[in-house]
């Protein structure tokens, strides 16, 4: 694994001869966003069509949760993360539509609760909140190569299933009913992709953190509904939108002196305003 | 709703009281009743006070929780306070929550700020007032910190003042062997050059002559942007620094990997806020951080 | 033509019944949908007549049978089911073209690698088909009310279905686009020997297109021809009583149900 890396710093080296690329971890920084950003933003395409924001969000929070039980348990605070975020993914996404509440209250129930349970667990064990401040903003400068291997296998799996999933998810999101009279599994995939967004969201944290999270998925995608006009096009420019921002937040970041992650999300967030300007200046309809 | 159901909801509310913690009875008349803030204040106080009779030392902090920058107390240690007579704080800012709710939890109580007397080191930056507060991982100021909580005990409990003064004797004459120690060591160091994690080591450094070169977090909580960690990776080789020193309160990820950077060792230094809460705590874990200090600079 | 053999079908419910909540939504539904007939299903607002919809689409759980049956093997065969939803469900905001709606449902790889010359062929002719053809490239956010009602139609009629369920197809379409609508749907559906059902309020296109009515309020009110379904007494026993049905005449007629419902 660490010949592969270095193997991939010295193409780095001669590619991107900047300054901002140069030490070891900056390389390292750059290919944990080329990896977890595009994975973000393509997840976030359907994620937005499905009005599940919030769900990103309260599985965010849930994390902070996840590494509270790995510190107390002794197991690795990063593989309990994403187990927990993937339990609350699957337990929201059972839960919803068999009471009679709505997605967004149901899923307020199981942020809150999981947010709760982490307070309690940390002021029981003092002492702890040390460990969380890298997962509330991010850890981008310090992750390590085996984080970066992990990413990459994310963006591959999140590859491989939007490969075979997507066309079904959309068409669920356009119409339920209709997308499953047409032979859409759409319980299965409703869960696969919560459990699929959870494994994006506990990875991503660790780039940009809990309170950031969210806007990684959402913000490309919403940029590129601005003005997009076909399924291919919003997908892509999500997609752009959210490599541009990844290099250009760590390069500004590097020479401001100012928190990685929140860069990167406002250059996101940069490009939503233009994207929304330039729909507002072609007069559509909204 | 049925009767079945609010009865249960009742019983059920009712042995949650049960689980409420009991309240620490009022010290029987006669006993001191002392407080230590955090764990370095406890183990001194407890060498002090020795088998004295009549003479109870509790800790507030928990022994895991490190430094008390920016607690923030708890019901438990409200109970705590009331309950005490005496307060053993290292001071100079290190425990900011001493305001107004502590008076008002127990008005008597009296509060020691046992580093009075240590020549403060200002710095620019760091909330405290401007001072340092982390004055006790010297161990010449820890026999100041201890001769002040001597003289405290033995002005509330003049009873004792004898066995007090002996066990301080005691005590600070194995921190003098201590100090001693780590001086002759020190000085056969090759590189002093040292980059520590944040502002926990200033008054360790300036008695036994260490350069800190670099501060992993200046301001402490504050990470380091991109560019302060090139920075500071580069100095580290400009200057030649001979580590990285990490502390067991604090994650260590990020100081392996700028040490890792710069090509220089990490190694793990404990300034004894958190810890085992014994006796011979202190001198065990000074002795191991000279060890560390050796193994690193001494060529 | 439909180029497919077997054309004589059966759509069989018998004793059919739904339970949502602890209610009862339908309740012993038995009904035939006959192939190459209108059938109309008319109904009070919550008869059930979505739901009814969805339960031969398999898409609610029921208690009760359905079968489809092929005039040779009798009890046999999944049918091709196309189905129109009622357009105000559809969320007309996503970045989609008319193109990416129909491809998402035909192609093997996803639309973001883009879209097969084979999907734009069977798009276009099934639009033409509808005609709507001209509509392929339109993002679904700029469509009219009668457009949208095009494109599903085209796009549940694609795969050549055995039965084509529509629910409201006209609702909020002015006088004249469901005019057009309805003779447009004579049409095809006289080109080819699909079971359509249809649910709707309004019963001027029940009388005017419909051969057979089920008339549904929970359970099955009365059911058979239309001329012999929609009397005043059947009408009074679904609507409230004092419901009568009123035509402004054939040509340009629109019906209107007048008259004070009750319970």
């Amino acid at each position: 694994m660490d010949f592969l890396l270095s193997l991939v710093y010295s193409a780095m080296d001669r590619l991107l001869p900047l300054a901002f690329a140069e030490p070891t971890f900056m390389k390292r920084a750059i290919l944990a966003v080329l990896f977890v950003a595009p994975a973000a933003a393509a997840v976030g395409v359907p994620l937005v069509q499905f009005r599940m924001a919030f769900f990103s969000d309260a599985i965010g929070h849930s994390a902070f949760t996840g590494v509270a039980l790995g510190v107390i348990l002794g197991i690795h605070p990063l593989l309990t993360m994403v187990a927990f975020g993937l339990f609350v993914a699957y337990a929201i996404t059972m839960v919803k539509g068999r009471t009679g509440l709505s997605p967004d209250t149901v899923i307020g129930v199981f942020f809150s609760t999981a947010i709760a349970l982490g307070i309690a667990i940390i002021s029981a064990r003092k002492g702890l909140t040390r460990n969380l401040q890298e997962y509330l903003y991010g850890d981008l400068l310090a992750i390590s190569g085996a984080e970066v291997i992990w990413m990459a296998a994310l963006f591959l799996g999140v590859a491989v299933y939007l490969f075979f999933a997507f066309n079904r998810i959309l068409l669920l999101g356009v119409h339920e009913g209709f997308a499953r009279s047409l032979g859409v599994r759409g319980r299965m995939l409703e869960i696969s992709f919560s459990l699929v967004v959870a494994l994006v969201v506990t990875t991503a944290i660790r780039a940009v953190g809990i309170l950031l999270v969210t806007a990684l998925l959402v913000v490309p995608a919403a940029a590129a509904r601005n003005v997009a006009r076909g399924a291919a096009e919003a997908f892509w420019i999500a997609i752009a939108v959210s490599l541009a921002s990844g290099i250009a937040g760590i390069a500004a970041s590097y020479h401001l002196d100012t928190a990685t992650g929140a860069t990167i999300v406002l250059f996101a967030s940069a490009f939503f305003a233009l994207t929304a300007a330039f729909r507002l200046a072609r007069g559509d309809v909204s | 709703m049925n009767r079945a159901a609010s009865g249960i909801i009742a019983l059920f509310a009712v042995s949650l009281t049960a689980l409420l913690p009991p309240i620490p009875a009022r010290a029987g008349a006669g006993e001191l009743r002392i407080l230590a803030s955090f764990l370095p204040m406890y183990i001194f106080t407890l060498n002090v006070v020795g088998d004295a009779p009549g003479v109870s030392v509790d800790l507030m902090l928990p022994p895991s929780m490190g430094c008390p920058h920016d607690y923030a107390l708890t019901p438990g240690d409200m109970r705590k306070i009331a309950a005490a007579d005496l307060f053993i704080a290292n001071g100079y800012g290190m425990e900011e929550f001493l305001g107004a709710p502590v008076r008002k939890a127990n008005p008597r109580i009296r509060i020691v700020e046992t580093a009075r007397g240590v020549p403060p080191i200002r710095e620019a930056e760091g909330g405290h007032d401007g001072i340092n507060p982390h004055t006790w991982v010297s161990p010449r100021n820890a026999i100041i910190q201890v001769r002040n909580i001597e003289a405290a005990l033995a002005s509330v409990s003049p009873r004792n003042a004898g066995a007090f003064r002996r066990n301080a004797d005691a005590y600070a004459a194995r921190l003098a062997v201590l100090a001693g120690e780590i001086e002759s060591a020190s000085a056969r160091f090759g590189n002093r050059r040292i980059v520590v994690f944040h502002n926990v080591f200033d008054y360790l450094a300036r008695d036994i002559g260490l350069n800190i070169v670099g501060k992993i977090e200046e301001t402490p909580g504050q990470e380091p942007s991109a560019g302060e960690i090139d920075r500071l990776v580069r100095a580290i080789r400009e200057k030649r620094a001979a580590a990285v020193f990490w502390e067991p309160q604090y994650p260590r990820r990020l100081a392996e990997m700028i040490a890792a950077e710069a090509g220089v060792p990490a190694r793990v230094l404990d300034p004894l806020s958190t810890g085992r809460a014994a006796t011979d705590a202190y001198e065990a874990v000074m002795r191991e951080n000279l060890r560390t200090l050796t193994e690193v600079l001494g060529k | 033509m439909n180029g497919q053999t077997a054309p004589f079908h059966t759509l069989e419910i018998r004793d059919l019944s739904v339970r949502a909540g602890g209610m009862e939504i339908l309740a012993g539904i038995s009904a035939d949908i006959r192939c190459g007939e209108v059938t109309a299903l008319i109904g009070p607002n919550g008869a059930g007549k979505t739901t009814l919809l969805l339960a031969i689409l398999g898409l609610v759980p029921f208690t009760g049978e359905i079968r489809f049956c092929r005039a040779e093997e009798h009890g046999k065969g999944t049918p091709r089911i196309g189905y129109v939803p009622q357009r105000m469900d559809l969320d007309r905001n996503a970045p989609m073209t008319v193109l990416d709606f129909f491809a998402l449902s035909s192609q093997k790889y996803p639309v973001f690698l883009g879209r097969s010359r084979k999907s734009r062929a069977e798009a276009k002719s099934a639009l033409d088909r509808g005609g709507a053809g001209h509509l392929i490239d339109r993002p679904l956010g700029r469509l009219s009310g009668g457009e949208m009602q095009r494109i599903l139609l085209a796009l549940a009629l694609r795969d050549n279905p055995d039965i084509l369920l529509l629910d409201e197809p006209v609702s909020g379409v002015d006088v004249s686009g469901e005019e057009l609508f309805c003779d447009f749907l004579d049409q095809i559906h006289r080109e080819s020997s699909f079971s359509l059902l249809l649910v709707s309020h309004d019963l001027s296109v029940v009388t005017r297109h419909a051969d057979r009515v089920i008339c549904l309020n929970r359970s099955i009110v009365c059911q058979g021809a239309t001329t012999e379904v929609l009397t005043p007494e059947n009408l009074s026993a679904m609507y409230g009583s004092g419901a009568r049905l009123f035509s402004h005449g054939e040509a340009d007629g629109h019906g209107h149900l007048h008259g004070e419902r009750r319970g």
